[in-house]
């Protein structure tokens, strides 16, 4: 009877050391099933080598795809979302162990005997439950995986906007500067006529109070950059000498966005990873309510052995077993839970599917709309005061139209500028947020499409 | 097609009246050989940017018992003798005039032009005048001056009922005064006059020795807002117009008056602009001889060297051409001698703007800018000579060149030329002035 502890805790331990594949595999394919090329850092060699690759982008003029690059490997919020495939992982491994076994050791002593009482009990049927275990760690671990692409697949499309959003900002800064360089030569202008006695005090005062306010925006708009550039570089994850990077003058297209929406509402359905994580967390409420189902009796019967020898009597083996009398909790509680669970996370897939369907329809729409606007001032708006300037500047060769309309329609040309880039920009960010309510995966937008 | 068959008429007329003339500069749409009304469609043409320039075509003196005028770059109208009646065809209607090199206007006028072409008759002369209308509104014409039977003074809803567009009216009366008169419409005048409706109407004395000179000229004054970069006059426009013409034209598109030294010279002017007119003549003192009311008698005029045109009104002047030389002729409000200009362009005198060159020139990167106005406006000039570009169809506030250097000036001017050798009944420009040796103001 010696060997029965020894063959259960070797098939305990034959059972638990089924291979699970290492979390830098699971990762791997997390990085597979995205087509991206994330970095996981884990010790201070990938955290050297990664500032090194994020040097190596920011010595050149910053596009938007490194952007995304640098927030990818670099974003320690994103690092730290990483590493529950850690945690999802270690419950998988942790599902395939048996519960251990207890060992009891106890003494009584009386009328000069003493009886000691060596006992071993397991909780033998939990072997049996432990492939189930580890099946719903396995759904776990694929839901954690869905769900951290759907965040990695966020912070791309949050990194695009937000380098949209700098680049814009950027732009209209130096175009306010433009308009400021405007009222100020009319300012200029206007304080020369007045002290040359050609133009009233009020007269001059109007224009440097143009002047002032022309100023005003412009330090708005310096405002304004800097912090949409403060947004890029959290979103990057750089700091200190890092931050010094130059963004890249990039011709934007506009490309004609898809006619329909109906298709792209399937496709994401199909491809959306927070789809593909409820889907997941349904999955495991199921076989959760399965399970719970299965082993309502059974889950705390447990196997005992146990030696006693007492003092001048021969040794005693004891094999019992042990089974809760299910009088009065026969489960019912935990079985009610595990199908409200599983009701739970049926709607949850359901309401994550409308809105979902909803995003894609008001992100196209939003597309659709910014693309016209967008295409409206790039196609006409601008070139028409691109003209009206130019026949503006006629105006003043022939002297019937003096230099503070010249300018004037110059800062005219500049709002409509700044119209313009801000179009493109959310015809940009629009696109961008199409990507994501598609699922789309790593790379640009358009291929998506 | 049709319109270019008669443009090709027209042009082979005009051409065959040049060739009679010698030296008359360019051809003429305008048509003396045969004046058949269908042949002057200038309204027809679809690019006005390439109608010719009416020049000067002076009346064939043959069989007239009078000395023709001489219209500044118009014309006489031909009429022919129907049982002792001298019949006039007058057409209303849209049309297209060059007021000087590179720029055009939608008009309205007569025959092809505006201002339509002068009517000389003679006092006592029989004359019927049929006016078809082809604008899209209705007209009449009134004759303006003439003592005539009431029914003929062409007043709108007065005196007859509007002539209707398509339809054709006669006036017959016979011309019991001479001097110079106008003909406009009464009907719709503020946008018909606008829009250069009128014409002069010159009636010769019965006897031609009565008030005979040797160089008759006449012209109107019209002013017009054509607003730059634009074709067609503002008719709502009462004071800020920026085209102010002699017969719809604006110097340096404006023919000189070139009379041999000692002549007896008469300018007759009319003014339908919105405001008086100080015409200006140098070198010689005239007299106002004739106004719209008749012959001024000898004994009542007096010396001048400029006459007040009032609103409305004609004055004709005489003079002796006794000196030689280039003369300036002008109306003496300085801005009726520029072209289109602002009038609410702020005032650069002194201000010194050079060093903001830059600055702006960044601003405006793809054409040339220089500031203007600190010491003046001449620097307007300048860029007129340097090409630089305006509005579409517009001219430049001052221009014309002489043989000094710019004129700097626009609108209504132009130059008498007395030249010694200038052969009889010669109208040909003769060139700038030869100035005898040390006749010309020099720098010391």
């Amino acid at each position: 009877m010696k060997t029965w502890p020894a063959i259960c805790v070797a098939a305990v331990l034959g059972l638990s050391g089924c291979s699970v594949p290492g979390k830098e595999g699971v990762f791997r394919s997390l990085n597979e099933g995205m087509g991206s090329n994330l970095v996981w850092i884990k010790n201070e060699k990938e955290a050297a080598a990664v500032e090194q690759n994020v040097t190596a982008i920011l010595a050149r003029p910053l596009e938007r795809e490194d952007a995304v690059r640098i927030a990818l490997i670099n974003n320690r919020s994103l690092q730290q979302t990483y590493e529950e495939i850690g945690i999802a992982h270690a419950d998988l491994v942790q599902a395939g162990l048996m519960s251990n076994p207890v060992l009891g050791y106890s003494v009584g002593r009386g009328g000069g005997v003493t009886t000691k009482k060596v006992g071993i009990e397991l909780a033998f049927l939990d072997l049996l439950w432990i492939p189930l275990r580890r099946e719903l760690a396995g759904i776990a671990l694929e839901e954690t995986k869905a769900r951290i692409a759907d965040e990695v697949l966020q912070a791309v499309r949050d990194t695009r906007k937000a380098y949209v959003d700098a680049y814009t900002a950027e732009t209209i800064a130096r175009f306010q500067d433009e308009q400021l360089s405007s009222a100020s030569a009319s300012a200029q202008l206007a304080v020369r006529q007045y002290t040359a006695g050609n133009l009233s005090k009020r007269d001059m005062l109007r224009m440097r109070a143009e002047y002032s306010r022309a100023r005003i925006d412009a330090l708005a708009a310096r405002q304004a950059a800097s912090d949409a550039r403060e947004e890029l570089n959290k979103r990057m994850g750089v700091y200190g000498h890092f931050t010094d990077y130059r963004m890249a003058e990039t011709e934007r297209s506009l490309l004609a966005p898809p006619v329909s929406s109906e298709d792209l509402e399937r496709e994401s359905i199909r491809r959306r990873f927070d789809i593909a994580a409820a889907r997941k967390k349904l999955e495991f409420a199921a076989r959760a309510a399965g399970m719970v189902e299965s082993t309502r009796l059974l889950d705390e019967l447990s196997l005992e052995y146990e030696n006693e020898r007492s003092t001048g009597e021969a040794r005693f083996n004891t094999l019992g077993v042990k089974i809760p009398l299910p009088l009065f909790d026969v489960g019912q509680g935990r079985v009610e839970s595990a199908k409200a669970e599983y009701n739970q996370a049926y709607h949850a897939l359901y309401a994550l599917s409308v809105n979902v369907r909803s995003d894609v329809r008001r992100a196209y729409a939003a597309l659709r709309y910014r693309y016209d606007i967008a295409a409206e001032y790039r196609n006409a708006l601008s070139g028409i005061h691109r003209e009206v300037l130019e026949e503006t500047g006629l105006y003043y060769n022939g002297m019937l139209e003096g230099i503070y309309a010249l300018l004037e329609e110059r800062r005219r040309y500049g709002e409509i500028q700044i119209g313009s880039v801000e179009a493109a920009g959310e015809y940009e960010k629009a696109r961008i947020d199409l990507a994501y309510a598609l699922g789309s995966p790593m790379e640009d937008a358009d291929a998506a499409q | 097609m049709q319109h270019n068959r008669r443009n090709f008429l027209g042009l082979a007329s005009a051409a065959l009246a040049a060739a009679a003339l010698p030296k008359v500069s360019g051809a003429s749409e305008h048509d003396h050989a045969a004046h058949t009304v269908a042949r002057r469609q200038l309204s027809r043409v679809e690019n006005p940017v390439k109608v010719l320039s009416p020049s000067t075509v002076v009346t064939p003196r043959k069989g007239k018992n009078y000395n023709p005028v001489l219209t500044l770059n118009g014309w006489s109208l031909p009429y022919e003798m129907k049982e002792g009646v001298k019949e006039f065809r007058l057409v209303a209607e849209p049309v297209v005039r060059e007021f000087a090199p590179g720029m055009v206007v939608n008009c309205w006028g007569y025959n092809g032009t505006s201002p339509g072409p002068t009517i000389e008759a003679v006092e006592g002369d029989r004359i019927r005048l049929i006016v078809t209308n082809r604008l899209p509104e209705h007209t009449t014409i009134h004759w303006h001056g003439l003592i005539l039977p009431n029914g003929m003074d062409g007043v709108g809803g007065l005196t007859q009922p509007q002539i209707k567009p398509g339809e054709t009216y006669v006036y017959e009366f016979t011309l019991r005064q001479s001097g110079t008169f106008m003909y406009h419409p009464h009907a719709d005048e503020m946008v018909q006059m606008a829009m250069g409706m009128m014409g002069m109407f010159i009636v010769h004395p019965k006897n031609p020795k009565l008030h005979r000179v040797d160089r008759d000229f006449c012209f109107l004054l019209a002013s017009y807002d054509v607003a730059p970069g634009t074709y067609t006059p503002d008719p709502a426009t009462m004071t800020e117009f920026n085209l102010w013409s002699f017969n719809s034209r604006v110097f340096p598109g404006i023919d000189p008056m070139v009379v041999r030294k000692g002549d007896r010279v008469r300018i007759r002017v009319g003014n339908l602009t919105m405001t008086n007119h100080p015409i200006h003549m140098h070198g010689h003192v005239f007299e106002v001889s004739g106004t719209d009311g008749g012959w001024v008698p000898k004994s009542a005029r007096w010396p001048e060297v400029t006459a007040d045109i009032p609103v409305g009104s004609i004055r004709c002047i005489e003079f002796t051409a006794t000196e030689e030389g280039d003369w300036a002729f002008h109306c003496h409000k300085s801005h009726h001698t520029m072209g289109p200009m602002g009038h609410g362009i702020p005032n650069m005198l002194g201000v010194k703007q050079d060093d903001l060159t830059e600055k702006i020139s960044d601003l405006l990167p793809d054409y040339m800018y220089m500031p203007m106005g600190r010491g003046g406006m001449a620097e307007m000039q300048d860029m007129a000579e340097m090409g630089m570009a305006l509005p579409e169809n517009t001219l430049p506030m001052m221009t014309g060149k002489g043989p000094f250097g710019p004129i700097e000036m626009g609108g209504m001017f132009t130059v008498v030329k007395v030249r010694k050798d200038q052969p009889h009944g010669d109208y040909a420009d003769p060139g700038w002035f030869d100035h005898p040796a040390g006749s010309v103001a020099q720098k010391v």
